[in-house]
């Protein structure tokens, strides 16, 4: 393979590269109106996935208790129901 | 406002110990532009049918026979038209054996599902990108529509995860989304891009 010109290196490392600020701060949202295009670096790390998988098994509890409460409230009310008779 | 996203993926092949998701956006008229721009482009080098980093790197394919002073000027030229005709870009990267490691391979209830590695690198630039595009873009009317390659290897988690967040993400993020589609390079000349 022929190898790359030290131009073309130059050339791509000319193109702006920006890491994301995950707090959405105003200083990251400046920089898409600069003026050259910048490409955000977005690394999806292992501190990124750790979350990712947090966020998911939080998500299955929140889910499995809200399902218990529903359940918990209709046998409430059949029973109560039932006591009417 | 009207913004499209043109995504396409990179290092999937056996060998490439990172993968790469990256994208361009632009609002709907500057894609116009571009399209315009770049055919222009590849009619002034010999209808160059399209280009791939890869190939040209290697100069290969329709990159045979071409020297250093055409790559570079070529370079140049794409450069200026993408800077000049795009908001901006991104690049989501992940490392294969960190997926592995830190992803795949830990413990969790088998309830929770994990995404394949384009569908995680999608999710991130879904929640974290997007969402720092609509602080950048004020607009009540912001609609975001996205564009993949089709047949690329896992793309379609990418369509589970968007039509997934349309329907429950919170509102700042699920009003602003538009469409998800994918098509071949032949159908959406923009995707002929380097990104």
């Amino acid at each position: 393979m022929i190898a790359f010109s030290a131009f073309q290196e130059e050339q791509i490392q000319s193109i702006p590269l920006i890491d994301l600020d995950r707090n959405y701060s105003i200083q990251g949202a400046k920089e898409v109106a600069a003026p050259r295009s910048p490409i955000f670096k977005l690394p999806v790390t292992p501190d990124v996935m750790r979350e990712l998988i947090q966020k998911g098994i939080a998500h299955l509890e929140e889910r499995r208790q809200f399902w218990h409460r529903e359940r918990t409230q209709i046998i409430s009310a059949a029973g109560a129901e039932e006591e009417s008779y | 406002m009207i913004v499209t996203v043109y995504i396409d993926e990179s290092g999937t092949h056996a060998g490439s110990p990172v993968m790469t998701l990256g994208g361009r956006v632009a609002r709907l008229g500057q894609w116009v532009h571009f399209d315009r721009k770049w055919r222009g482009l590849r009619k002034r080098y010999d209808d160059l049918p399209y280009f791939h980093a890869r190939k040209f790197k290697a100069r290969s394919g329709p990159f045979q026979g071409w020297d250093d002073v055409k790559c570079n000027r070529f370079l140049d030229r794409a450069q200026r038209i993408i800077s000049k005709h795009t908001l901006c870009g991104f690049a989501a990267t992940l490392d294969h054996d960190e997926y592995k490691t830190f992803y795949r391979a830990v413990e969790r209830p088998k309830k929770v599902k994990v995404d394949s590695k384009y569908g995680l690198c999608f999710r991130l630039v879904l929640v974290d990108f997007i969402r720092m595009l609509c602080r950048s873009l004020p607009d009540d009317k912001l609609t975001i529509h996205f564009v993949l390659e089709s047949g690329d290897p896992g793309s379609g988690d990418a369509k589970e995860i968007f039509d997934l967040a349309k329907k429950s993400a919170p509102p700042d993020l699920a009003d602003v989304l538009g469409t998800l589609t994918s098509g071949d390079k032949a159908d959406f000349r923009a995707c002929r891009r380097p990104t």
